[in-house]
């Protein structure tokens, strides 16, 4: 399944790159499990996933056509309890938005329940499930570890001007700027970690710019995105007439 | 276009104390937290007198362990639009502002009642005259009779004037005759307080009815919801009919009371729907095309002071009060309507667009509202104020939520709409186009989970003729399922927009426009903001104080 965000601009390509199921994106940063787990702080480093209910093949299930048709997941099969996961993006060209985050998570992960705000974006899945998609999240370029955030509480930030090396603000201070490197001090929830883990080194200004995905000034002026607007404005057209005289619209 | 003064943008400069304001950088955690907020130091001084009154903790700001630490970076004061008065941010929340409050008490008490079913009663049922003079009569005893006076038993307990000084009654009529007959002390002169052609047309739209204006206390609305407003004045107003008219009997007194509560009442806001069931008068019954009737703006200062007022008075209303208060709970969303009438922004942004469709149609209501003039002139309002949160980093800052930044954005683009085409469901239609597709595929980016659902089915949903979608804009109001916070401010914004272009000195009611231009009312429904802005600098005198009922007050 390949995806045409309308618009053949820079940011439209961009936009149809990251809906795209298929799309390998570049890994940029390892992050061992350990620190991972740190960083989502729902468990201890070692330790066991909490689960909520036995192993599926431990339980007698009702038979149901629906089991049958989707496979359940490895958390949904390990009885997992559903953990959360949540970033903040910067308005200065976070490599995944809020929206971006939603429409990518639907198209790419399997079990996840998401909402999304303005600012940031929330994942909910089964925790094994959530790590692995977390790892995802953060290791390759959809993560920049100074306009993006792993923010479990006070996610205010995104739309804050930056500080003086580029990083968003964060009123919990989860990370700190070190030796051109971004390190996580607390985890997403703004615990105190033992031992900092660092996300690595911001990307340039031009490389965030060159991969935005926001219609901006130094991006695409949304008044351009031609294409674009004229198929925002198929789509409330025909939800108008629609609306107005729903047959003569079928017709 | 001219190279203008922008005050937005001097505002912005001065609240975030710097020139440059397209720097997209600064910096954080230096500036003494908290400390910062000269409120915030005095609550925490209270906080402790309090707490070690009552021996239970309240308000620990200055704790480092309990939730977010504050003012970790410049904490920004606000500027009220059209005002010199900079405030902080909780000078604006519900609990600290009296003049928001009263604001709200005085649409919510008020109550008007159709006097010429009663006097029908009067002259054919029970035989009585109705005069000029028996009318003024009728009228000094309601005025004791409303704040709480008895007239027809004995023994029976009174209420002290003190605490009811604010509850009156008026009457208005479009009957010039009738009314220059009235001891004037009772009426509410459209001719003295609206300019010469609003007021004809007013009184024309009254004709020779007869209507009360009454005004229950603050109290009765601070210790009872809204629907103790219609009763109130009507019992009283019962009350008031047999003693200036010597009527006695059960049927005639019931016959006052149908007309009282139930046949000639008009109630501002109808009881709301079950799942967020309130009784009549309360603020989510109360239809938008009310909103512009009731602010007074438009008497005293032009077009687009008029708009930015009762987007003001509305957004306030519902946004802070119904649904941050009555619906969601606690503190609330200050911010997403505080966005809408400080620092100058939304009105420096409907100026634009005002010269916009100035320059693009030749004046107000000259197109024809159809789907390519809502779609020209929304993308125009949102790419406008896109390119100002882009050029100005710190308005973004001050506009830190996507909410926040809709209220606004939908408010330019239904303002703009409705003064374009003078249609206000074209303005509807634009504010829901912006809120739902257009912010988002710019930024990626919108308000609120799920905060986009109401504006997706209201496209369609305004224009179907299903009765439980469509209704006429005018009519419809927070109460019905396609509404939620911050979406107030457009649809007040678009619908007062369209009738400011048609040049209508009304938006839903004559009757209640000249209700609310009645001087005695504590809050001044002409100026809005500025009384806002008194609150804020608590310089406000509201109604509904109880202090002579402390140990040692008197009154």
């Amino acid at each position: 399944m390949s995806f045409n965000y309308p618009g053949n601009d820079r940011v439209a390509s961009r936009r149809s790159t990251i809906l795209n199921p298929k799309t390998e994106f570049r890994k940029i940063r390892e992050i061992p499990d350990e620190e991972l787990v740190l960083l989502l702080g729902h468990r201890e480093p070692g330790s066991g996933y909490r689960a909520i209910h036995p192993p599926l093949d431990d339980l007698k299930l009702q038979d149901d056509p629906i089991l049958k048709m989707v496979p359940p997941t490895p958390g949904a099969q390990h009885g997992d309890a559903i953990e959360f996961l949540q970033f903040t993006d910067s308005v200065y060209h976070s490599p995944l938005v809020p929206v971006f985050r939603s429409r990518l998570y639907s198209v790419r992960y399997r079990g996840v329940d998401h909402v999304t705000y303005s600012g940031r974006q929330l994942m909910e899945a089964r925790a094994r499930d959530l790590e692995k998609h977390a790892k995802e999240l953060l290791e390759t370029e959809l993560f920049d570890p100074a306009r993006s955030a792993l923010r479990g509480i006070t996610v205010h930030g995104s739309s804050m001007r930056l500080d003086e090396n580029g990083l968003m603000f964060d009123a919990r201070r989860r990370y700190v700027f070190k030796e051109g490197e971004v390190w996580y001090v607390k985890d997403q929830m703004a615990h105190p970690l033992d031992k900092p883990v660092s996300l690595g080194p911001p990307a340039s200004e031009e490389m965030l710019i060159k991969n935005s995905i926001v219609y901006r000034k130094d991006t695409v002026k949304y008044r351009e995105a031609r294409e674009l607007l004229d198929h925002l404005g198929m789509i409330f057209k025909r939800c108008l007439y629609g609306g107005f005289n729903p047959e003569r619209e079928q017709e | 276009m001219n190279e203008k003064r922008n005050l937005m943008v001097e505002r912005l400069k001065e609240i975030f104390d710097t020139d440059d304001i397209t720097d997209k950088h600064t910096s954080f955690y230096h500036f003494g937290g908290w400390k910062q907020s000269k409120r915030k130091q005095e609550f925490i001084k209270r906080a402790k007198q309090i707490a070690e009154s009552r021996g239970i903790p309240i308000y620990l700001r200055d704790r480092e362990d309990i939730g977010v630490p504050l003012g970790q970076r410049f904490y920004e004061p606000l500027y009220i639009s059209s005002t010199d008065t900079l405030c902080e941010r909780d000078d604006l929340q519900l609990i600290n502002n009296s003049a928001i409050q009263q604001m709200g008490d005085d649409i919510k008490r008020s109550v008007i009642m159709g006097l010429d079913l009663a006097h029908r009663i009067l002259r054919e049922r029970l035989g009585k005259e109705v005069t000029p003079e028996t009318i003024n009569h009728y009228m000094e005893v309601v005025n004791h009779t409303v704040p709480g006076g008895v007239v027809a038993q004995e023994h029976m307990a009174e209420v002290n004037p003190e605490l009811t000084k604010d509850s009156y009654a008026k009457i208005l009529t479009g009957d010039g005759e009738l009314k220059d007959s009235l001891d004037q002390r009772f009426v509410i002169d459209v001719d003295r307080l609206f300019p010469e052609e609003s007021a004809g047309r007013i009184n024309d739209e009254i004709g020779s009815k007869i209507f009360q204006v009454t005004r229950v206390p603050t109290l009765a609305v601070r210790i009872a919801d809204g629907g103790i407003v219609h009763r109130w004045a009507s019992q009283q107003t019962v009350l008031a009919f047999i003693a200036a008219y010597s009527v006695g009997g059960g049927a005639p007194l019931a016959d006052f009371a149908f007309a009282g509560k139930h046949a000639q009442v008009i109630t501002l806001g109808n009881t709301t729907w079950p799942r967020r069931a309130r009784a009549p008068n309360e603020f989510g019954g109360i239809p938008y095309g009310y909103i512009g009737d009731i602010c007074q703006a438009d008497r005293v200062s032009d077009s687009l002071t008029y708009i930015m007022e009762s987007i003001a008075l509305g957004g306030i209303l519902y946004d802070l009060i119904w649904w941050g208060g009555y619906m969601g709970g606690g503190v609330g969303p200050v911010n997403g309507t505080a966005s809408i009438y400080t620092n100058e922004v939304l009105d420096e942004f409907c100026r634009y667009m005002d010269e916009w469709i100035q320059h693009k149609y030749g004046g107000y209501a000259t197109v024809k509202p159809d789907a390519n003039i809502i779609k020209e002139i929304s993308q125009e309002s949102v790419c406008h104020v896109l390119d100002e949160y882009d050029n100005y980093p710190v308005l973004l800052e001050e506009h830190w939520g996507g909410g926040i930044r809709l209220n606004v954005i939908s408010t330019v683009a239904s303002v703009a709409t409705g003064l374009a085409t003078g249609n206000s469901l074209a303005s509807l239609l634009a504010g829901h186009y912006v809120y739902s597709h257009l912010v988002k595929e710019a930024m990626g980016r919108n308000a609120w989970g799920g905060g986009d659902a109401v504006d997706l089915v209201s496209v369609p949903d305004l224009v179907s003729t299903f009765p439980d979608g469509a209704l006429v804009p005018e009519l419809r109001g927070p109460n019905i399922f396609s509404s939620m916070v911050a979406h107030s401010a457009f649809p007040i914004g678009g619908i007062t927009a369209s009738h400011v272009a048609r040049g209508h000195p009304w938006i839903l009611s004559p009757i209640v426009k000249a209700a609310f231009s009645d001087p005695n009312l504590i809050f001044d429904f002409r100026y809005v903001r500025k009384e806002i802005a008194k609150g804020a600098k608590r310089e406000f005198h509201f109604a509904g104080d109880r202090d002579i009922l402390k140990p040692g007050g008197s009154g």
